[in-house]
């Protein structure tokens, strides 16, 4: 595993631990039974320990792991006397050195030997003042190594700032939210100045929306973090699930250093687990039956990221047994999920997204992710709060592939405007391919369908409003407006009533209820206060 | 559900009144501009902005199958578990307390938690998830 990338954070961190333990161990001398102050020492000393043992730094976790024995001693009675203190400091100036010579290139040893023979060797005497034997040897000991540590005296001088700070997510999210107002009133401004026709003004705005574009780059540049933040635990989880079931399963994973919002990335956890499970659990079969059905013993999980524009596309695969949409079908209607006629009408699709309908999950089936059930109807709308998406494909007897679909940031995106109607809504520019205005009479049908000729190409269109459910303007204009976009693999034309233009807009995630409504992936207030929505057209149907 | 300390807004709609734990009504505004909601059935007459959140309007009356909603003067913002929901109000009428509520019926309704007994009639006492649940299925 790659571990390079997590070496500035490891500095930084282990900086940060180290500090605190010369910190904490100059109070505890001031207050020798402290007991807080004891327990956070042997956590500090633990940390470091544990982070420089997963990046195999082992002279750095064998000294930190002694330093977390000798507080582990005395948290079970040991008793605490000035010896201590010396040890420990001079443990954490050790601990400091090594990790300057890390951070120039280093190997990050040290001559520890003698430091962890005195922090092996404590042994207090009353808790008093040192007594004239052991102890003080061990501390002239500990004092004497100093000198011998290249740079091991100049910490005590430090005064050098930080090179980094460490902010609480919530600032973060302020930031975000104000850099989204702040392009709201930017809107406004747009509008005011072209009434006033003020040249001057005009200019200050877009200058003003330049400035405001690099700062909101910069806040979401910040919130970012790469998707292995969630999937790092994900082999090891594999392999507990696999075990627990007693089936072998393989576990790859791609595309973890692709980058998140980090809200997003909270909210993919529990999912991502959730449906992991659900292929090592249903999906993949015990070797037996595998090897009957002329497979290997062994089943394969993966989970694959791809990036398309500001879009995020997690698949996550077996090659199990797959999913029957006739059974998926049959068992929602014996729990009363969905009447039988519905059921029959349902596409293959529809039928194999039943699994999401809440009331679906039996209890079994449903992941206890730190006390909270999460089952797939809970994947589903996660997914559709945040404005992504979920759908289902899979091959009795070869496997399932979950597509979870997500937005890469959610904060602000470029729109196209289209009219329905009284209705104004959006369409992420992202899924327009191209817009067109042809003559009502360019307009064809064929085949009872009706299509649009364009570059030598037949395209199906689509009313918008009838996807929508909406009424359309009383009288179709003489032009057409449509906008043409990829769906499920095919060219289709969606016709409006009118384009009104693009514009990027500030997205407002949506709550229940209609966090729930199909095809909305957001909303936007538009500089004259108006809400509209952002349309998901790949999933309004 | 109804001991004592608790305390229940009340407020009429269509003819009905309605009692809503306080904890679950997050503020009480005026009318606000209302932008229409795509796919969205009729009880959901729209969406509206507050402070920045964007909240679909309920015509509760509607939804229960009666008359929409007559003139409304105020919404009632329901509070948090990840929803953004307002209810039409015709009239907000008094806060009570337990001791206001001489019986308690149980009712066979999953947008109801039960019907509270009042001195000078009945309130129905909402079940905000109940409700929520119900809004989502329709979808």
């Amino acid at each position: 595993m790659d571990m390079s990338q997590y070496f500035g954070l490891f500095i930084s961190e282990a900086r940060e631990h180290v500090r605190k333990i010369t910190e904490l161990t100059v109070l505890l001398e001031a207050n020798p039974a402290d007991r807080p102050t004891i327990d956070a020492l042997f956590r500090s000393a633990h940390s470091v320990k544990g982070m420089a043992a997963s990046m195999s730094f082992t002279a750095i976790a064998e000294l930190a792991h002694k330093m977390e024995d000798l507080m582990a001693r005395i948290r079970h009675g040991l008793a605490v006397d000035t010896t201590l203190f010396d040890l420990l400091l001079a443990g954490a100036d050790h601990l400091s050195a090594m990790i300057d010579d890390l951070e120039n290139g280093g190997t990050g040893s040290g001559n520890t030997a003698r430091i962890i023979e005195s922090i092996s060797a404590y042994s207090p005497s009353e808790p008093a003042p040192p007594g004239p034997d052991v102890p003080e040897k061990a501390a002239a000991d500990a004092a004497a190594e100093q000198p011998e540590e290249p740079q091991a005296g100049t910490h005590h001088e430090n005064w050098e700032v930080p090179q980094t700070v460490r902010v609480k997510t919530g600032v973060l999210d302020s930031f975000v939210n104000t850099t989204g107002e702040l392009i709201t009133v930017k809107h406004r401004l747009t509008l005011l100045a072209a009434n006033c026709r003020d040249a001057g003004l005009a200019d200050a705005v877009r200058d003003l929306g330049r400035h405001l574009g690099e700062l909101h780059d910069q806040v979401m540049a910040v919130r970012l973090m790469p998707l292995s933040a969630i999937t790092e635990r994900l082999p090891r989880m594999v392999r507990d699930l696999a075990r627990r079931s007693g089936k072998e399963v393989a576990f790859t994973l791609q595309g973890g250093e692709i980058e998140l919002d980090r809200s997003i990335l909270e909210l993919l956890g529990d999912p991502l687990a959730h449906v992991l499970r659900n292929c090592i659990d249903h999906g993949i079969e015990p070797a037996p039956e595998r090897l009957a059905a002329g497979k290997p013993a062994g089943g394969m999980v993966s989970v694959r990221v791809t990036r398309h524009k500001d879009q995020v596309e997690i698949t996550i695969a077996d090659d199990g047994r797959g999913m029957d949409p006739e059974s998926i079908a049959a068992a929602a209607v014996a729990k009363g999920v969905i009447g039988k006629e519905k059921a029959e009408s349902l596409s293959v699709l529809e039928k194999l997204m039943l699994v999401c309908q809440p009331g679906f999950s039996t209890a079994a089936e449903i992941t206890e992710v730190s006390g909270r059930g999460v089952g797939m109807d809970v994947v589903k709308t996660t997914l559709q709060s945040i404005g992504g998406s979920l759908s289902i494909a899979s091959e009795r007897g070869r496997g399932s592939r979950f597509l979870l679909r997500l937005p890469l940031t959610i904060a602000i995106i470029n729109v196209l405007l289209v009219t329905v109607g009284r209705l104004t809504v959006a369409v992420p520019l992202t899924a327009v391919i191209r817009t067109l205005e042809v003559r009502r009479d360019e307009l064809a049908s064929i085949g009872g369908e009706d299509v649009v000729f364009h570059n030598g190409e037949v395209i199906p269109l689509l009313p918008l409003h009838e996807l929508l459910n909406i009424q359309s303007a009383d009288e179709p204009a003489e032009t057409a407006a449509i906008f043409i976009a990829e769906i499920k693999g095919r060219m289709v034309g969606i016709l409006v009533d009118r384009v009104l233009g693009h514009q990027e807009v500030f997205v407002k995630s949506l709550a229940r209820p209609l966090s729930v409504l199909p095809g909305l992936n957001g909303a936007a207030i538009l500089g004259d206060g108006q809400i509209i929505f952002i349309l998901d057209i790949f999933h309004a149907d | 559900m109804t001991e004592s300390g608790r305390r229940y807004m009340l407020f009429r709609v269509c003819g009905r009144r309605f009692a809503l734990d306080v904890n679950e009504v997050a503020e009480i505004s005026e009318l606000l501009p209302e932008y229409p909601i795509p796919n969205a059935p009729a009880c959901l007459r729209g969406v509206v902005n507050i402070h920045g959140r964007v909240a679909a309007v309920l015509d509760l009356p509607r939804f229960l199958g009666d008359v929409p909603a007559g003139a409304c003067r105020s919404l009632v913002l329901i509070n948090g578990g990840g929803s953004a929901l307002a209810l039409l109000v015709e009239q907000m009428e008094r806060m009570i307390g337990s001791a206001d509520i001489t019986a308690i019926r149980q009712v066979e309704d999953n947008l109801a938690l039960a019907e509270l007994v009042l001195a000078d009639g009945s309130a129905t006492l909402l079940d905000i998830e109940g409700l929520l649940s119900s809004l989502e299925k329709s979808f």
